[in-house]
């Protein structure tokens, strides 16, 4: 009987630490709206599900979506996939949020399919989605009774044939390029190294071999490759968590192999600028945040959005690096926002 | 109890003990530790579910979010119906998750090969149950220690279904398995009836039939129970095979939820099925425990993470709060013995 009493005892005093935990951290992902909220926006709340934290490339957009919440006082709340590729994880957060009466949905998927269901139930609660960076799959969508009111991203295989030109530049004609991919069939994945063997057409390429996004199997797999294929005069990955296994493979190997990534984050301009990473062609995946949640507010306000938007994406390498880590996470030059002037203030 | 009858020839007779009627022998077992520890994990559930309705008093017991909650528990729910036997006769399946994502590309390929839906399900769970069995044989035959088995099994699995699948997933956009995913009765999704009715036969099987006794009379004591007659080799690949095809039967519930095959594995379910056997009152020693218990700790770690999002808990606080449950409920349950 004691020991039943000590284990009450014991939950209760748990349960008020719990309570406490919430009570300190709640609103803590919330945007300001101290700031003189005009009618227009006051009261509007947007909720974003995007991909892993681990990633600063979202860390960034998150900061983006941050700025153009506070900027239009708007409420914000962003949940992050709990790892890199857990997709039911990530889907269970999307339908826990669908239930809780938000005006919009920001949403970056982590496979083109698994939010489906989820946003099925988000569309027929009559409530807009924005998608950013990574493509649903319209058709796949659809059969789920979903409808995507924009898209806002970086047309990913423009982007592996600026990558893919950049590098047959610095290595000639005739060299031999790696190929490593993220997730196996993730059609972002898949566009850019299309993309980047088009750009780079009459290179030798090796691969593509999958790393599914993560720093230490791409890390493996560049040393597997560098070791199966001595002559390799570079090597290409669809995204910069991954181009960074690849360059701490090659200061390994102690051989002179250009890495080039894609995305611009932040750690991999500075390795740009030392040398240690060739070049990535960089995202702006603060703009993409920050155009996400104006059209998410514009869809809000019942206005018309345009359906597609394309990010920018510019080459990084070591002749303006230094541009673009002075703007970051901004683009170097200006970026007209086509939401800001509809948006009802 | 009866004084014996002595009688000249020194022989003494006892009258057999009558046996307690049903109601009695629920008294004795209230009155028990050993239930106790069972239940604690239910105790554990009532008190989080308080717990984050005061966070967030309206929504967190919405029918909406209870239905979100009873959706993203079923297939962890019926992972730990597998691992659950398995931990009774002393083993444990570190292999679940692998062997989910093999059935799911089993099914995957299955589908794209334009194949009846029946057929797809049916091989996913028979490659769930050969798997299962390979994992019981080595342990039982060879007298290997589970542990190792099953973590060979797990990149075994995994390298199987990469093999299978090319590293690509198959997308999976089927009317039925849409439905099932979808579909639910008042607050209760199809997925998770299933779980349950899984759940019931399992405890039935394990408290009633003469194959449960045996599994946890294997689990209590392997040589005692050899010497008594229990096929114990038997025993263990059974209960690796009931594991593995639980993993099939998981693996077409998470194809339906996410619309494709992926070839992926889901480190997350494994980890969450030993601790939600733990949390439910089941001994890592092996001998002692039902299915109830595992089933409800399944739904506890799932109900936390909702509750957490609900309540508007940072990314990282959630994890911290997750790892400090286990925690706790595991001393709690060490305690209540």
């Amino acid at each position: 009987m004691a020991r039943r009493k000590r284990a009450a005892g014991i939950m209760a005093a748990f349960a008020a630490g719990t309570l406490l935990l919430g009570a300190c951290s709640s609103g803590s992902e919330d945007a300001a709206t101290e700031d003189a909220a005009t009618g227009g926006t006051a009261g509007i709340k947007i909720a974003a599900v995007i991909k892993d934290e681990a990633n600063p490339f979202f860390g960034t957009i998150a900061e983006g979506m941050r700025e153009a919440a506070a900027e239009y006082g708007v409420d914000l709340t962003v949940e992050y996939a709990p790892t890199t590729n857990d997709e039911v994880g990530q889907a269970d957060k999307l339908n826990t949020l669908a239930g809780q009466g938000f005006d919009c949905f920001v949403v970056i998927p982590i496979s083109s399919n698994n939010l489906n269901q989820g946003l099925g139930q988000v569309t027929a609660a009559g409530i807009p989605i924005v998608n950013i960076d990574s493509p649903v799959d319209t058709e796949g969508l659809a059969a789920a009774g979903g409808v995507i009111t924009a898209f806002v991203g970086t047309d990913n295989f423009q982007a592996g044939v600026a990558g893919g030109k950049k590098m047959k530049e610095i290595v000639g004609d005739g060299a031999t390029i790696g190929l490593i991919a993220g997730l196996a069939g993730n059609v972002t994945s898949n566009a850019r190294i299309d993309g980047f063997q088009e750009g780079a057409a009459g290179l030798t390429f090796v691969g593509p071999v999958t790393a599914d996004w993560e720093t230490a199997k791409a890390l493996d797999a560049a040393k597997a490759m560098i070791a199966a294929n001595p002559e390799i005069a570079g090597i290409f990955a669809a995204n910069d968590t991954m181009a960074q296994g690849i360059a701490q493979a090659v200061a390994e190997s102690g051989k002179d192999i250009k890495v080039m990534g894609v995305d611009g984050i932040e750690p991999i301009l500075v390795d740009i600028e030392s040398g240690k990473v060739t070049g990535s062609v960089s995202q702006y995946p603060w703009v993409m945040g920050k155009l996400g949640v104006e059209a998410c507010i514009v869809a809000a306000q019942g206005g018309t959005v345009t359906e597609f938007v394309e990010a920018p994406a510019v080459v990084v390498s070591a002749d303006n690096v230094a541009e673009a880590i002075a703007n970051f996470p901004k683009p170097p030059g200006t970026f007209e926002s086509p939401f800001a002037a509809l948006i009802k203030k | 109890m009866q004084t014996p009858d002595v009688k000249e020839s020194g022989v003494v007779h006892v009258a057999a003990p009558e046996t307690p009627s049903r109601l009695k022998q629920i008294g004795f077992s209230l009155k028990s530790p050993y239930f106790w520890a069972n239940w604690t994990v239910l105790l554990a559930l009532i008190i989080s579910v308080i717990v984050f309705w005061a966070l967030s008093p309206d929504t967190f017991l919405s029918a909406y979010n209870i239905s979100t909650i009873l959706t993203a528990a079923a297939v962890p729910a019926i992972l730990v119906i597998g691992q659950a036997f398995v931990v009774m006769t002393a083993g444990i399946d570190l292999s679940n998750a692998a062997i989910v994502t093999l059935a799911a590309v089993t099914f995957g390929a299955m589908f794209a090969a334009g194949q009846p839906l029946v057929l797809c399900m049916g091989l996913a769970i028979i490659m769930g149950i050969i798997a299962g069995v390979v994992n019981g044989v080595v342990i039982a035959q060879f007298k290997i220690n589970d542990f190792i088995v099953t973590l060979g099994m797990l990149s075994l699995a995994q390298g199987v279904a990469l093999v299978i699948s090319n590293a690509t997933p198959v997308q999976v956009i089927s009317e039925p398995l849409a439905t099932f995913a979808l579909g639910k009765i008042g607050v209760f999704p199809y997925i998770m009836i299933l779980a349950v009715v899984l759940l019931i036969i399992a405890q039935f099987v394990l408290t009633q039939t003469r194959f449960g006794t045996h599994v946890l009379a294997t689990g209590g004591n392997t040589d005692t129970a050899r010497a008594m007659g229990v096929k114990t080799k038997a025993m263990k690949i059974a209960v690796y095979a009931i594991s593995g095809g639980a993993a099939g039967i998981a693996s077409i519930v998470l194809i339906s939820r996410i619309g494709a095959a992926e070839p992926s594995m889901n480190t997350s379910l494994l980890l969450n099925s030993v601790a939600a056997v733990v949390l439910g009152g089941v001994s890592l020693f092996g001998g002692r425990g039902n299915i109830v218990g595992p089933f409800v700790g399944a739904i506890l770690l799932t109900m936390i993470i909702n509750g957490l999002i609900v309540a508007g808990v940072p990314q990282y606080y959630q994890f911290i709060a997750i790892g400090l449950i286990v925690m706790v409920s595991a001393v709690l349950v060490r305690s209540a013995k």
